[in-house]
């Protein structure tokens, strides 16, 4: 019963989660191009925007409890590499990181240039954990046993824990969790820009705030 | 007795009492049409948030929209949230999965500011193997969905 249950999540977390750009295509077409925000026939990646807010975040925290944004003595834990942990994972070996180490459910697509991919995100020691996966992974379990030196929990996946004793087990052992409200915010805030982007049919200024708003960018489709 | 506090009491009384769910009337006065398309199958005084069971023209798969109660027919401030599809263990755990995250993009949208409020459309399906969903007929059905809420709605990737 058990064992049936774990297989069943486990074997649609990764795809069933993932309704993609072609599901948003056919709903595009469906509603006549209404009530839809996904960044279609758009230059902004929505998982890009995700991607883009979770590092700020990471950025944000290691200035704020470090002194400075330099990462390149931390080692993180991307836990998931679909579309957003992916463009994470990545972004943390450009800016510097003494080491990513990425984890799938799908061993192939942990295997990003510059990372190491591990097989147990929840044992392999960390300063810093980012789910970018199925929500409620972190279980009571997990964050009683998760190794010690972990310092910080940021990432994009939407209730990351499992229940509010998950949470306050990693917050007594002194692991700072920023709230997924925070860290992966890119894509609604891409979202309210593109509404207003339908609203106002000023694409010019649109498109000029989005370059603003997402700097160096990064949220643009690459 | 500090009078002034009155009519704000007065008030809140009023916007507690018209929020409440009266059975066997229309839920949403202003949108007429929802009643004909959608089940309500969450109130929004359990939880703070409707939940809507859509019509799915395809069997084993069950369309759920939670919408936080501040946005439930409210198109100045509407619901916004992605579309989950999961094979979840019972139709229970889907609404809770679509309530749990609605409030969630509420938290997030609060905390900038965007004009929106949290919704979530979550989708059931009874298939292990996801890639028996018709995707074209569920948007469709989605789209439906979405047409009938009249903007108080708007989706995206998960």
């Amino acid at each position: 019963m058990v064992l049936d249950f774990i297989k069943r999540f486990l074997s649609n977390i990764r795809f069933s989660l993932n309704t993609g750009d072609k599901d948003m295509d056919y709903l595009v077409e469906a509603t006549g191009e209404k009530y839809v925000l996904a960044g279609r026939n758009s230059k902004v990646d929505t998982n890009v925007a995700t991607a883009s807010s979770v590092i700020g975040s990471i950025l944000g925290t290691v200035e704020a409890m470090e002194g400075s944004r330099d990462i390149n003595q931390l080692t993180f834990t991307v836990q998931g590499c679909g579309k957003v942990g992916s463009t994470v994972a990545k972004e943390l070996v450009r800016l510097g990181a003494k080491c990513v180490q990425t984890c799938d459910l799908y061993p192939s697509a942990a295997e990003i240039t510059g990372c190491k991919a591990i097989e147990d995100w929840a044992s392999t020691p960390c300063d810093f954990l980012v789910p970018c996966a199925n929500s409620l992974a972190i279980t009571e379990d997990v964050a009683t046993n998760f190794p010690n030196g972990i310092k910080y929990c940021v990432g994009a996946t939407n209730s990351p824990f499992a229940n509010q004793n998950a949470k306050d087990i990693f917050n007594e052992r002194g692991v700072m969790h920023i709230p997924e409200s925070i860290s992966s915010a890119g894509a609604i805030l891409a979202d309210s820009v593109e509404v207003r982007l339908s609203i106002d049919h000023d694409v010019y200024r649109c498109d000029k705030a989005l370059k603003c708003t997402f700097l160096h960018k990064t949220v643009v489709r690459y | 007795m500090k009078f002034w506090i009155a009519p704000f009491l007065l008030q809140a009384a009023f916007a507690l009492v018209s929020f409440a769910p009266r059975p066997g009337t229309n839920i949403l006065p202003g949108l007429p049409s929802l009643n004909d398309l959608f089940k309500i199958v969450e109130y929004p005084n359990e939880r703070g948030a409707t939940v809507l069971e859509a019509p799915v023209n395809q069997e084993g798969v069950k369309l759920y929209i939670a919408i936080d109660a501040d946005s439930y027919g409210h198109v100045e401030r509407p619901g916004n949230g992605g579309i989950r599809l999961l094979n979840y263990l019972s139709s229970v755990d889907a609404i809770d999965d679509a309530v749990r995250l609605a409030k969630g993009m509420t938290r997030k949208h609060d905390m900038f500011r965007t004009g929106f409020s949290g919704a979530k459309v979550v989708v059931d399906s009874d298939h292990d193997d996801l890639s028996m969903i018709d995707r074209q007929g569920l948007m469709e059905d989605a789209a439906n969905a979405l047409h009938a809420l009249e903007g108080g709605m708007y989706t995206g990737c998960e």
